[in-house]
C-alpha cells in the first residue's frame, strides 16, 4: 500500500498524511493489528520532516485509528474502521460553533466571546502546567 | 620454496580479481546500461544539474576507470616478474617487505573502485536534486531487518566479534590486558563495526539515494548492502583472529598470503555481492523514462 503527498498542496502535510492513512483504513488496505513504517523510514520515504510524521502519528492514535505499542512499534488500532468515521476536528467546530451562537442569542459581542475564550484557553492551559 | 610458491599465486590472484576481473565486470555493466539505455530514451537516468552530456561524461570515466585499472594490473604483474628475475624468495625475508606490496598495491587497487563509488555517490546526489517533484510516495509497509538478513548472519557476525575479543584477550593474558594498545585496539575494532552499523542502517531507514528507483530494485539494493555491511564485519573480525593466531604461534611467514587472501575477501564479498545480486537485466529501466514526453 502507497501514500502520496503533495509538498505543494495548500492542506497541510500532516492533514494529507491523516487522510491517506484513514482511506487505507477504510478501503482495507490495511487493516486492524498491521503493522506502520517508523516515523523515520516514513519520513526519510517521503522527504519530509520526522517532526510531520510524528504530528500525524499522534492525531491518529488520539482518533482511535494508530495504536502505539512502545519500542515494538506502531500499529493499525483494532477499533481502528469504526473510528474512521469520527472526525475530532469537526465535531469541535460543530460543537463551537453551536456554543458561539448560544452566547451571540444572548447578546454576548464578537470581542467578548474572543476574550472569554482565550481567557478560558488560559486557565485551562496553567491547569494543565 | 612452498610459501614462495604460495605467496606468487595468490598476490597474482590479488591482481586478476582486483584490477581484472571484477573491474571488467562493472565496465561491462555501465557499457550495457549505456548502450540499452540511451539519454533519448531514458532521461531520467542522465538528468544532471552538473554537467551538459552527462551520458559523454560517464562513457569517459568508464573508459578512464579501465584504464586505470588496466595500468594497476600492468604494474602488479611488472612487480611480480621483477621480484621472479631478481629471485626474490619471500620465504628468506625475515622483515616480511613483501607485506608492504600486498598492502600498498591493494590500497592502489582499491582507488579505481573508490573513486566509482564516490562518483555514484555524487551521482545519485545530483540526480535527486534534479528530480525535485512536489509530490512524494511511501510505503505504508514497515522495513524490518530479517526480512532483508538472516538473523544466523548477524549471529555469526556478533559472534566473531565475541570470539575476535576473546581470542585477544586470551593472547594478552587477561590480568595484564588492559593497556593503552589494547583499549586503542578495541577502539578501532568498535568504530569499524560503528561504520558497518551505519552503512546498513543508513541504507535500511536512510532517504532513497536513486529518487526514481523501483520498490523491487531498493529492496534488493537494501538487502545487497546490509549483507555486505555484516560480511564485512565477519571478515574483519575472522582476518584479526587469523592475525592474532599468526602472531601466537610465530607464522609470520604466511602473514602477506592471509593479507592478499583477506583483501580478495574483502572484494569478493563486497563488489562481488553486489554485482552478483544486482543484476543489471533484472534492474527496471522503466522509472527513467520521461513520461512528460508522448511516445512517437
Amino acid at each position: 500500500m502507497r501514500i502520496m503527498v503533495d509538498i505543494d498542496d495548500p492542506v497541510p502535510l500532516f492533514t494529507q498524511l491523516i487522510t491517506q492513512i484513514k482511506k487505507a483504513v477504510e478501503t482495507n488496505m490495511i487493516s486492524a493489528g498491521d503493522p506502520l513504517p517508523s516515523i523515520r523510514q516514513l519520513a526519510n520515504d517521503l522527504d519530509v520532516n520526522n517532526k510531520t510524521v510524528a504530528k500525524a502519528y499522534r492525531l491518529l492514535e488520539r482518533d482511535g485509528i494508530l495504536q502505539s505499542k512502545g519500542y515494538r512499534g506502531t500499529f493499525v488500532h483494532p477499533d481502528a474502521k469504526a473510528n474512521t468515521n469520527t472526525d475530532l476536528n469537526a465535531w469541535v467546530l460543530e460543537e463551537l460553533g453551536s456554543t458561539i451562537d448560544i452566547f451571540k442569542n444572548s447578546g454576548a459581542t464578537d470581542s467578548e466571546i474572543r476574550i472569554a475564550f482565550a481567557s478560558v484557553m488560559n486557565r485551562q492551559k496553567q491547569k494543565g502546567a | 620454496m612452498f610459501t614462495d610458491i604460495l605467496f606468487y599465486s595468490v598476490f597474482l590472484g590479488q591482481i586478476f580479481l582486483l584490477s581484472y576481473h571484477y573491474p571488467k565486470k562493472i565496465f561491462t555493466k555501465i557499457t550495457y546500461v549505456l548502450n540499452t539505455y540511451p539519454a533519448s530514451k531514458y532521461p531520467k537516468l542522465y538528468r544532471h544539474s552538473q554537467y551538459i552530456d552527462p551520458e559523454n561524461k560517464l562513457r569517459k570515466t568508464a573508459r578512464r576507470y579501465k584504464y586505470a585499472n588496466s595500468a594497476i594490473a600492468l604494474l602488479g604483474l611488472g612487480i611480480l616478474l621483477a621480484m621472479a628475475i631478481s629471485g626474490y624468495a619471500p620465504h628468506t625475508i625475515k622483515e616480511n617487505q613483501h607485506l608492504l606490496f600486498v598492502v600498498f598495491y591493494f590500497l592502489l587497487q582499491s582507488f579505481p573502485h573508490l573513486l566509482v563509488e564516490v562518483s555514484t555517490y555524487s551521482w545519485y546526489k545530483c540526480m535527486r536534486y534534479a528530480a525535485k517533484t512536489s509530490t512524494r510516495t511511501a510505503d505504508l509497509r514497515p522495513r524490518r531487518l530479517f526480512d532483508f538478513i538472516s538473523p544466523v548472519y548477524v549471529l555469526f557476525a556478533v559472534l566473531a566479534y565475541i570470539g575476535w575479543v576473546s581470542f585477544y584477550l586470551y593472547n594478552k593474558g587477561f590480568s595484564a590486558a588492559w593497556d593503552s594498545q589494547t583499549y586503542m585496539t578495541m577502539f578501532g575494532m568498535a568504530a569499524m563495526n560503528l561504520v558497518f552499523f551505519s552503512l546498513g542502517y543508513k541504507s535500511f531507514l536512510g532517504k532513497k539515494m536513486d529518487p526514481h528507483q523501483a520498490d523491487e530494485d531498493q529492496h534488493k539494493q537494501i538487502t545487497t548492502t546490509i549483507r555486505v555491511s555484516v560480511f564485512a564485519s565477519i571478515l574483519m573480525s575472522l582476518q584479526l583472529i587469523t592475525f592474532n593466531a599468526i602472531n601466537k604461534f610465530g607464522w609470520d611467514i604466511f602473514e602477506p598470503v592471509a593479507i592478499s587472501l583477506y583483501c580478495q575477501l574483502i572484494i569478493v564479498f563486497g563488489i562481488g555481492e553486489m554485482l552478483r545480486r544486482l543484476k543489471i537485466e533484472d534492474v527496471d529501466f522503466s522509472v527513467y523514462k520521461d513520461e512528460t514526453v508522448a511516445p512517437v
